[in-house]
């Protein structure tokens, strides 16, 4: 199957969790499609069911029904290697609490999707990614050394370093001061436009406005889906804010 | 994933906790240790058996005088009164024809003075054949011949502590010695044989204070030295002295010794079935003689060697198993200790099978290095009970080998189901942990 520009096609996806003896309907027939280079936010309240679908689209989970096609290719009925290979090489994950191996050191990070994968990938490929998100001078700082926003965006360097399909972000800028989420909603724009396809799950509806089109999900459902109007630009709210270190005054 | 950067991961996954890793490695550290300490050990003994053994000769048997008592004592005075004598060294050597030699031994009492001084040693009278069938070489002049034998001559042949001891390492040979109150001259010195220290399999004496003269004329011209129960009663003890001073023709002399040599360590069981067959007529039933064949002994040793190894074995495998579930123990809690990185790996592309494969090879890793240490304890538990209870031990590079496989397999046997559990952890539910 084509698919036409379209990354993510999903059909009537549904996702049950068996819970003791009751069965939670986390998802209950999801249909969605998103374009290439899109930026999308998911918005929705707790426990609506924003994590559970992106788990699906991120291949680590599979749908109790449904439909879903990454670029094209079947992936809910794929096995774990097959699943594991597209994560590998189609999905960039950005996790609230960054997720990063304590132990590594930035580059390191950056580097641990190239073990498990099947194609070479230069050399560099990790400080390349690392200078995207503007910290080549971080590489061989570990997680501990570095603040929240630059952790961030080491898991986002990351993320890009098997130059992935989509990235799917869950609460990106959950675990950071403002200044430092709108500079990881600045890196996630200036991807956007270099044509990256960027899914965000946010509570945050000002994180939300910095997207070109937000999904609302209640209870397991879509409720509305529609493009931003006024779309803001992280560089002019970042211009409009306080420097750092004036924030306390 | 690389097999290689999954080793190295776990190698900088050890080195980020020592001291829980050292612990971890305790275990196998002490059964591998233990297993090549072991395995040394029974070397060295095996060694040590073959050697002494080898020195009697696994082709030979030997026959000694035993002494009766009680009964049996007083129905030998009837029918063999002289135990084992000449006579049987003559009729074996003459009717026995697959034996290559016939060496009869006597051991003679005699005080041995060189210079005025006592010197400490026993002396024995035998053949020409003596130093051949006895492996032992001589160092200096000659062995006894046939001639010295036939003319009874009064020369001998001394061990080298006698030299040592008596002619202060001086030329030995043309120099004259006394034996009881004959003299000697000494035509040869043996070559000194060391004995190697340790369990003895076989007792041997020290063959370095040995004086050997020409048999006949040990029977000649001494008392026979008979290791015989002193009979309790008077009239017996008598008759007992009185046959020691009898000078009966030379084939009814009592002997201490036969040694029959076939010349192939498979013939030994049936010379010595013939040869106690022969015997057990010339002493009309009377079994005042032993039949002891080396070759045996070495049987015997080797099976005490089995038995060694089967405890040895068992003990080395407890500590392996003990090991190896202190192993699983402590990679299972790790492996929960870790759920995070394991779910950060799997979402970036890692499989169940690198996940499992990843824990795998540090259980590897671990069991391998501990499986070196323990060999380096165990080279050095095995330098040090040669150094201290004087065993003496053989470190093979096949023991060494064969213990490093045995880690490894017991790294692979309790790595597994802690690598399944890793393999079975939910990234997601991991991720969400906090
Ligand atoms: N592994 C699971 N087992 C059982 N129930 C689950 C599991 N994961 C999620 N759920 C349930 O599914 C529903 C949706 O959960 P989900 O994590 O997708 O919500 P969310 O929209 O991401 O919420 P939040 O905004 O708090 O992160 C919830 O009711 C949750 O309790
Ligand atoms: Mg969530």
């Amino acid at each position: 199957m084509s698919h036409d520009g379209r990354v993510v096609v999903t059909e009537d996806l549904k996702k049950d969790y068996l819970a003791g003896a009751v069965t939670v309907h986390a998802l209950r027939g999801v249909s969605v499609d998103i374009d290439q280079g899109e930026m999308v936010a998911i918005m929705g309240p707790s426990g609506s069911g924003k994590t559970t679908l992106l788990n699906l689209l991120g291949c680590v989970d599979r749908p109790s029904g449904g439909h879903y096609w990454l670029e094209g290719e079947d992936v809910s009925q794929m096995g774990d290697r097959a699943l594991s290979r597209m994560r590998n090489e189609k999905i960039g994950f950005v996790f609230q609490t960054f997720n990063l191996l304590p132990r590594l050191n930035a580059a390191d990070n950056v580097r641990l999707p190239l073990l498990y994968s099947y194609h070479r990938r230069p050399r560099q490929a990790p400080l390349e990614a690392l200078k995207r998100v503007g910290l080549a001078d971080r590489a061989h700082h570990r997680p501990s050394q570095l603040s929240g926003g630059e952790q961030q965006r080491v898991a986002i360097a990351r993320a890009l370093v098997m130059q992935p399909t989509i990235l799917l972000a869950d609460e990106p800028t959950g675990n950071l001061d403002s200044r430092s989420g709108e500079e990881i909603m600045l890196v996630f724009q200036r991807l956007n436009r270099e044509g990256m396809t960027i899914l965000i799950v946010t509570h945050d509806s000002n994180v939300a406005q910095h997207t070109s089109r937000i999904v609302h999900v209640f209870d397991g459902q879509i409720t509305s889906d529609g493009p931003v109007e006024r779309r803001l630009l992280a560089e002019e709210v970042l211009r409009s804010m306080p420097k750092r270190g004036a924030e306390s005054e | 994933m690389k097999i290689w950067s999954a080793i190295l991961t776990g190698i900088s996954e050890l080195m980020a906790h020592k001291l829980r890793s050292l612990l971890t490695m305790l275990g196998v550290i002490f059964g591998i240790a233990s297993v090549i300490a072991m395995v040394s050990i029974g070397a060295g003994a095996r060694q040590e058996a073959l050697e002494q053994i080898r020195l009697l000769g696994v082709d030979v048997v030997h026959i000694n005088r035993k002494s009766l008592t009680g009964d049996l004592a007083l129905k030998a005075q009837q029918d063999s009164p002289q135990g084992l004598t000449y006579g049987d060294a003559l009729a074996l050597k003459k009717f026995y024809s697959s034996a290559q030699r016939v060496v009869p031994v006597c051991r003679v009492f005699g005080e041995v003075r060189a210079r005025g001084q006592g010197v400490p040693s026993k002396v024995f009278g035998t053949t020409a054949d003596y130093p051949i069938v006895a492996r032992l070489d001589i160092t200096e002049g000659r062995f006894i011949d046939e001639h010295d034998v036939e003319s009874r001559a009064h020369v001998c042949v001394i061990g080298s502590e006698i030299k040592r001891t008596a002619f202060f390492l001086e030329n030995a040979t043309g120099r004259t010695l006394k034996i009881g109150n004959q003299e000697f001259v000494v035509i040869g010195v043996m070559e000194e044989r060391s004995l190697a220290g340790g369990r003895k399999v076989v007792s041997l004496r020290d063959i370095n204070e040995d004086i050997y003269i020409p048999i006949t004329a040990a029977m000649d011209e001494f008392q026979i030295y008979v290791e015989q129960a002193i009979p309790s009663d008077y009239r017996t003890f008598r008759q007992l002295l009185a046959r020691l001073r009898e000078r009966p023709p030379l084939e009814k002399r009592p002997i201490t010794q036969i040694i029959l040599q076939v010349g192939d360590q498979r013939e030994t069981w049936e010379a010595a079935r013939v040869a106690s067959r022969m015997l057990e007529q010339r002493h009309k039933g009377i079994v005042d003689y032993e039949v002891a064949i080396p070759a045996e002994l070495l049987r015997q040793s080797q099976q005490t060697q089995r038995i060694f190894n089967i405890v040895m074995g068992a003990i080395a495998s407890i500590s392996l198993v003990v090991g190896g579930i202190g192993i699983m123990n402590i990679m299972l809690a790790t492996v929960s200790a870790r759920a995070r990185e394991i779910g950060i790996r799997r979402c970036v592309g890692a499989s169940r099978a690198d996940i499992a494969r990843q824990f795998l090879l540090e259980c590897l890793v671990i069991t391998s290095i501990g499986g070196l240490l323990g060999i380096a304890l165990g080279v050095e538990m095995a330098r040090l009970i040669s150094g201290y209870a004087k065993w003496r031990t053989i470190v093979s590079g096949q023991a060494i080998l064969l213990s490093l496989i045995v880690a490894m397999t017991t790294g692979i046997v309790f790595g597994l189901y802690p690598a399944v559990r890793a393999a079975k952890i939910e990234p997601m539910e991991a991720l969400r942990a906090e």
